[in-house]
């Protein structure tokens, strides 16, 4: 509890912590709007005409951009300490490192989640209210969207302490943020090489797509609700698990 | 108490400690003595985990700084005087207290003791080396610690600052902790540790009392009444051991006493104007001794 409390600490008393949490929620909502105002351009329909859950799982991608945002913030967190030459005194202060990593990552995962809750209720209401707009009835928020707004949470929560783990395992902020962008694009990359899109069952997105309910039976990457969430809780794990073992081993 | 055995650490295939063993006890101010890279930053991380020895033990009390139940309670570091920049200095030992399991309530009664209250809510990037090194030092002192540990805690304080700490680390002796403090400020030092542990080449060099190592390399001058004498009197001192060199002044001697020196010359029949022990300071001790090693 003292690592968790240290960390918290260290976490609210630099303005980029909480801002960055801040700034996450914005630009998801700024994203939202910005895809709904383009709907009736790439789909040729009104706000009105667009099916409700279209609407809804067009404004939920704006957090994907919070995803974005909580990797840089989990990339900080992680190297941040060994940037202000801060590591020896955290790690003598508490000698287990493994508290360390722990503590940092329950700290991005809080952080994350408070930034994902804030997107998806701003983009769920965002699409949910577009139609209004144009003098509609608002958009009825249908299980299926429900299940996509909270899937969708898992995103920054998952690639938050990925680009924790990724700056910790790679001593820099830099790192962090090439291993988290880096597995959130990777299923993009895995469609452009033959054969490899199979491979994209076991990445991150699939365990969040699966959880979020935005994959189907037949999709490279499909997979149910209880094998995604045991795929996401996974990935925690070996996220928390390879950095505490590389921190533990190494001279800070 | 501190105590290294047979402790080493290689990077590759260089060695920055090898083989080196000290006991530094309680009770007393003693210094860490080394040129800069022969190893004294690197013994005080091993000491506090932060690096792992390649061979060898350093403990505190007996035990690994990693297997100590209560670290920040028994130990007090100060490594480097650094500062997130964004951070303000109560904020940065507010962490510091809550890693350590302590009560926020300590840290201002820390900031006062070091005489920081006043810029207290300065961020890191607003403070001074001198205020950091002030900062660090509430740091280290954070848990009311059993033994303190200062890589240079002299870097960046100005006169006034030095006479503080070395008071404060005086008190802080005199309470019965132990206080190990490296610096490359001989005359600092020379002012504020009773004994040193003097290290070259990360190997010990000599683990002596401040006194003791000043009349190591303590000399004697000595100049005949005759100067045709000098090269009598030199021939004599050398065949008894002394190492002499000669100047315009008169000869130079080490290795001898004073009173030998004075018998030498007496059994020589070598009348003699003047005899003199120059006391050395400790950075000229420190240069004998360590012989501008690293």
């Amino acid at each position: 509890m003292t690592a968790l409390a240290a960390e918290a600490i260290k976490f609210r008393t630099v303005p980029t912590g909480p801002r960055s949490v801040l700034a996450a929620a914005v630009l998801a909502w700024l994203t939202a709007a910005l895809f709904l105002a383009g709907l009736p351009v790439t789909t040729g329909s009104s706000l009105a005409e667009t099916p409700p859950s279209d609407l809804v799982s067009a404004a939920v991608l704006g957090i994907d951009v919070a995803a974005i945002v909580l990797i840089v913030l989990g990339a900080l967190v992680g190297g941040t300490d060994l940037a202000t030459g801060l590591a020896p005194v955290t790690y003598s202060l508490t000698p287990r490192r493994g508290k360390v990593v722990r503590a940092k990552a329950l700290v991005v995962g809080t952080a994350a989640l408070v930034a994902g809750i804030a997107a998806a209720v701003g983009c769920v209401a965002i699409g949910v209210l577009a139609p209004t707009v144009i003098g509609a009835a608002p958009a009825p928020l249908t299980a299926e969207g429900l299940r996509l707004a909270l899937g969708a949470l898992a995103a920054p929560v998952l690639y938050g302490v990925l680009a924790l783990a990724g700056a910790m395992v790679l001593r820099g902020t830099g790192g962090g943020i090439v291993v988290g962008l880096g597995l959130l694009v990777l299923p993009t990359v895995l469609d452009w090489v033959p054969g490899l899109a199979a491979l994209k069952v076991v990445l991150p997105a699939a365990a969040i797509h699966g959880l979020a309910g935005a994959s189907h039976p037949g999709d490279p990457e499909f997979l149910a609700a209880a094998p995604a969430a045991l795929s996401f809780a996974g990935w925690l794990v070996l996220a928390v698990a390879v950095a505490t073992w590389t921190t533990g081993r190494r001279d800070v | 108490m501190i105590e290294a055995v047979g402790l080493a650490k290689r990077y590759g295939d260089v060695a920055a400690v090898a083989d080196l063993s000290f006991q530094v006890g309680p009770g007393v101010v003693t210094g860490f003595l080394g040129a800069n890279g022969a190893g004294k930053s690197t013994t005080l991380r091993m000491l506090l985990g932060l690096d792992a020895p390649t061979a060898g033990r350093i403990t505190v009390g007996g035990m690994d700084y990693r297997d100590l139940a209560d670290p920040a309670g028994t130990v007090g570091a100060l490594l480097d005087a650094r500062l997130h920049p964004r951070r303000t200095a109560r904020d940065h030992l507010r962490w510091m207290a809550a890693a350590a399991g302590l009560q926020a309530s300590r840290v201002s009664e820390v900031l006062a003791q070091v005489d920081m209250t006043h810029a207290a809510d300065r961020r890191g990037s607003a403070l001074s080396l001198g205020m950091r090194q002030r900062v660090g030092l509430a740091g280290a002192l954070l848990g009311d610690p059993a033994v303190l540990v200062l890589d240079e805690p002299l870097n960046g304080l100005d006169p006034a600052g030095i006479r503080w700490l070395r008071d404060l680390l005086r008190g802080l002796a005199a309470e019965g902790r132990t206080v190990f403090l490296s610096s490359h400020l001989m005359a600092e030092m020379e002012q504020t540790a009773e004994r040193v542990v003097v290290i070259a080449d990360g190997r010990l060099v000599a683990q002596v009392g401040v006194e003791e190592l000043r009349g190591r390399g303590a000399t004697v001058l000595v100049r005949p009444a005759d100067p045709a004498d000098v090269d009598g009197l030199e021939a004599a001192l050398r065949s008894a051991g002394g190492r002499v060199e000669a100047s315009p002044a008169g000869l130079t001697v080490a290795g001898l006493a004073p009173a030998e020196v004075g018998r030498i010359a007496f059994a020589a029949g070598i009348a003699v104007q003047e005899l003199a022990q120059r006391e050395h300071r400790l950075e000229e001790s420190f240069l004998a001794l360590t012989g501008g090693a690293r």
